[in-house]
């Protein structure tokens, strides 16, 4: 399909103000990394799984409201695509609102076996699903809940994929 | 045009309750502003507009209503899309045009100096 590409698709990285988070970050990465991914909406709101209640919303895939959390570093990633894409990008993520957060996927990153609960996710499997999904990215070596958010990072980054640096 | 009539008649059909009408201003500048310009890709345009007023209005319509209408402009995106890939391919498919009639073939090499000889 050859339509213009008059729409972006795009994303909130961000590092958060902790320990865990921290840790997030460092690992597969070492350092300058992310801890978590939102996808970010035209009215500025943040869709994404997270594990805690937290921007008035409960754990899982939510959307919720800019500035929800204070961050230490913060990454917009923007990728051009058709409107369609957008269409069926934003509708999708929308239509996982509800969906749990897979904290056996994030075990299976510590005990380094393949736990994963289906319709769950965790942040970076969310948004690797959705690429997937409109089949802007083919299916990955790994699973979407191997994804993490570095990982994505530097698949957008291959994609072309515009990326802006804010200190928070 | 009936993806639109069939989308039209779904998001409708999602806006029904008092909190629910909050959509129904930008449902209306979404038919306007397509009825202006009927063409697809306005269509979804138009549609990922009215998506981010229901985003904005989520607390009052609710995330189940929300789902409703995303999933709605998201089958209706899709239909376009596979509607374009299937236009794209016939056009692939279609034979090339046949060559413009040539012009006057101009004479041989050979031709010209046999002329010449005869003279």
């Amino acid at each position: 399909m050859n339509a213009p590409l008059l729409a972006r698709m795009r994303w909130q990285f961000v590092l958060g103000d902790d320990l865990f988070s921290e840790a997030i970050a460092w690992y597969g990465e070492g350092y300058g990394g992310y801890s978590h991914v939102d996808a970010l909406l035209p009215n500025g709101s943040l869709l994404g799984a997270r594990n805690d209640v937290v921007g008035g919303k409960p754990a899982g895939v939510q959307i919720r409201p800019p500035e929800y959390e204070r961050w230490k570093r913060r990454a917009i990633v923007e990728l051009a695509c058709t409107s369609i894409e957008f269409s069926l990008w934003q509708g999708w993520l929308i239509s996982q609102i509800g969906q749990k957060y897979d904290k056996a996927a994030i075990l299976g990153f510590l005990t380094g076996k393949a736990d994963h609960t289906d319709g769950y996710w965790i942040c970076s499997a969310l948004q690797t699903g959705a690429l997937e999904e409109v089949k802007r990215i083919p299916k990955l070596i790994v699973p979407p809940q191997q994804v993490t958010p570095n990982t994505l990072l530097v698949v957008l980054s291959a994609l072309g994929a515009k990326v802006t640096i804010r200190n928070a | 045009m009936s993806i639109l009539s069939s989308v039209f008649s779904g998001l409708l059909a999602a806006v029904k309750s008092e909190e629910e009408q909050a959509l129904l201003p930008p449902l209306a500048a979404m038919f306007n502003n397509v009825a202006l310009n009927p063409t697809t890709a306005n269509f979804v345009a138009q549609g990922n507009l009215f998506l981010s007023e229901a985003i904005a209005a989520q607390a009052k319509i609710g995330q189940d209503v929300l789902k409703s209408i995303a999933a709605d402009l998201a089958v209706a995106a899709q239909e376009v899309a596979n509607q374009q890939n299937q236009q794209q391919a016939v056009n692939q498919a279609a034979p090339a045009p046949a060559p413009a009639p040539a012009t006057a073939a101009k004479p041989s090499v050979g031709s010209f100096l046999a002329g010449r000889a005869a003279k």
